[in-house]
């Protein structure tokens, strides 16, 4: 296997474009394809926990990124209607690791998000757009000729507030 | 408030083959004030677990009902259990969650406080009368404050009935729920926490209510059959359980345990019927979900509590446990099922398969009740066959709306 070159921000922009687009255009199966079969989607509470010991608002591994589009796919109740989002990737940074296969991507996301569905506007959790903003680390893997998802992890703003539905991807 | 005016006695109204609850109880500010003042400040509210302050001067913030307050570790290893606000005007003295200090010191004017919550220092005294501020000997504290098996609670009413009493039968099913532990003590890790647009009493509801699977939760069970992680147990369905004091029980046999933690779970029943015999370690072992009225749920291998915020509004914890004394292999494979989601009893309410589906539901039905139009709502499934003695513990089939009726008949007790 040729080692790729480090990917410039421009090709690192354009990888996290990717992503999101399928994210917000319901692409979610070929989502799942962006990850390395050992990959993981993390959304820490606390980010400098173990997730293995402690808890977290998401922490999939590719079985468990797979049940949880299943179930999107098969009347999630909390995703009935599902959410509409829009992400707005900013401050995109590549990093080298130790590992001349692998790179660190940082980024700022802001992601909007709504569930439509009640046009009269008294039904709670619907019809009422949300913004999370997150600060995300992603390692990339380089697999083949192109680069996958490692570990995607998105520290919420608020990560260790009480929070409401996030059964959509971040 | 005019409590006269709210009348709760008319608010739940029973027959014999009838059990009706009026909307306003889960929108009505006047009411959700009154619960707070009659059944969390009055009777005893759960504010902490003793493994989360183990050394002296640790502390955590809490509330009971709204009322917020510290609980601490003192230099004497007691736990004190204090309102967070300085005696001279009122301000918050503890804004973290957690930590550990050996004082607690208002930012305003500088006023201190010992970890035990008694007046450590009052700045410039020499600005005073000689003798002003000596009826101020610390923060305000509960009236009562009690430890069983390392569930903090406290009171805030001077003539509250024993803890033990209030538990009453159901004493029994808590110790089991403890009792996994081998040695009789459980630790408990970070919460998951999460918000909701909804009244209190929906979770209080529906963790005991064996009926709602089958339609709210379809979507987590075809997932989780998809993935050869569900196996509908064929077996007895199981049973609802009721007690005098509002408590109540859904009780399952374990039939979700996932084959390749199989083998560990033999194994940790092996071990619990070495240590209580068979008897026990059999009855102990059923998937049983506890309510501790008003807000406590026990859970499978996690601690929930219920903390109401507004009428509309409820933030839940949920803390995942460790049993103490128990085998390394067993606590990982229960944070295995928790973490991963291999159960179908698990999951964050904000994010996971199962809870998150709830929590829609909770604010579905606030949006369905807040019109005022849907005046009453029908708790009346097995009703007919309820036994009508109704003193200590008595059980229902597993979908009977039974748990409901029996909080809501202390609820109608508590409040009048």
């Amino acid at each position: 296997m040729t080692i790729l070159p480090l990917l410039s921000r421009h090709e690192a922009e354009d990888f996290l474009y990717k992503e999101s687009r399928l994210i917000d255009e319901d692409q979610l199966e070929d989502w799942l394809k962006l990850f390395t079969t050992d990959g993981i989607y993390w959304v820490p509470s606390d980010e400098s926990s173990d997730p293995d010991i402690e808890t977290s608002i998401i922490f999939d591994d590719s079985r468990q990124r797979e049940k949880r589009i299943y179930q999107l796919r098969n009347k999630h109740l909390a995703q009935d209607p599902p959410s509409r989002t829009i992400h707005f990737i900013s401050n995109v940074e590549v990093e080298e690791t130790e590992i001349p296969t692998e790179v660190i991507v940082r980024c700022n996301a802001l992601i909007s998000e709504m569930r439509p569905g009640d046009h009269q506007f008294i039904q709670q959790g619907l019809s009422s757009p949300r913004t999370f903003s997150c600060r995300c680390l992603y390692r990339l893997h380089q697999d083949e000729d192109e680069w996958k998802i490692a570990i995607k992890q998105v520290n919420l703003i608020d990560r260790d507030l009480p929070l409401e539905n996030i059964t959509f991807i971040l | 408030m005019n409590t006269e005016a709210l009348k709760p006695e008319t608010l739940i109204q029973e027959s014999e083959d009838d059990f009706r609850v009026h909307s306003s109880i889960y929108t009505d500010p006047d009411i959700f004030n009154l619960e707070m003042q009659e059944l969390f400040e009055s009777g005893w509210c759960y504010v902490a677990h003793e493994s989360e302050i183990p050394n002296a001067g640790d502390f955590r913030t809490s509330a009971v009902g709204r009322v917020p307050v510290i609980v601490s570790r003192g230099d004497d290893a007691k736990v004190y259990v204090n309102v967070n606000a300085c005696r001279h005007r009122g301000t918050v003295v503890c804004r973290e969650e957690r930590g550990n200090t050996r004082f607690f010191v208002c930012p305003y004017h500088g006023w201190s406080y010992k970890r035990d919550g008694t007046l450590n220092n009052i700045t410039d005294r020499d600005n005073f009368p000689k003798d002003w501020g000596k009826d101020i000997k610390g923060l305000v504290s509960a009236d009562h404050v009690t430890n069983y098996r390392g569930m903090i609670f406290a009171s805030f009413n001077p003539d509250v009935k024993s803890f033990e009493s209030h538990m009453g039968p159901l004493k029994k099913y808590v110790d089991f729920w403890f009792d996994h532990a081998l040695d009789g003590h459980v630790r408990v890790l970070k919460p998951w926490r999460a918000l909701y647009q909804g009244n209190w009493k929906f979770q209080l509801e529906n963790s005991t209510d064996g009926w709602h699977a089958r339609y709210v939760h379809v979507s987590a069970l075809k997932t989780l059959t998809e993935f050869g992680e569900y196996n509908p147990n064929v077996g007895w369905p199981g049973c609802t359980r009721a007690f005098a004091g509002g408590h109540g029980i859904l009780e399952r046999p374990r039939g979700d345990i996932p084959p390749e933690l199989k083998s560990t779970f033999d194994n940790f029943q092996q071990d619990l019927k070495d240590k209580y015999g068979d008897e026990y370690a059999e009855e102990m072992f059923f998937r049983r979900h506890i309510t501790i009225f008003p807000n406590i749920q026990l859970m499978e291998f996690k601690l929930r509590i219920i903390q109401p915020v507004a009428v509309d509004k409820t933030i839940i914890y949920e803390f995942p446990i460790e049993l103490i004394g128990t085998s390394d292999e067993v606590n990982t494979a229960i944070r295995t099922r928790l973490f991963k989601e291999v159960s179908i009893s698990s999951g964050s309410p904000v994010s996971g398969m199962v809870n998150a589906d709830d929590v829609e539901i909770y604010a579905r039905t606030q949006t369905g009740l807040s019109s005022g139009h849907m005046a009453w709502l029908r708790f009346g499934r097995g009703i007919h066959r309820e036994k009508s003695e109704r003193d200590y513990e008595w059980s229902g089939q597993d979908m009977d709306e039974l748990p409901q009726r029996s909080l809501y008949r202390e609820w109608l007790k508590q409040m009048t």
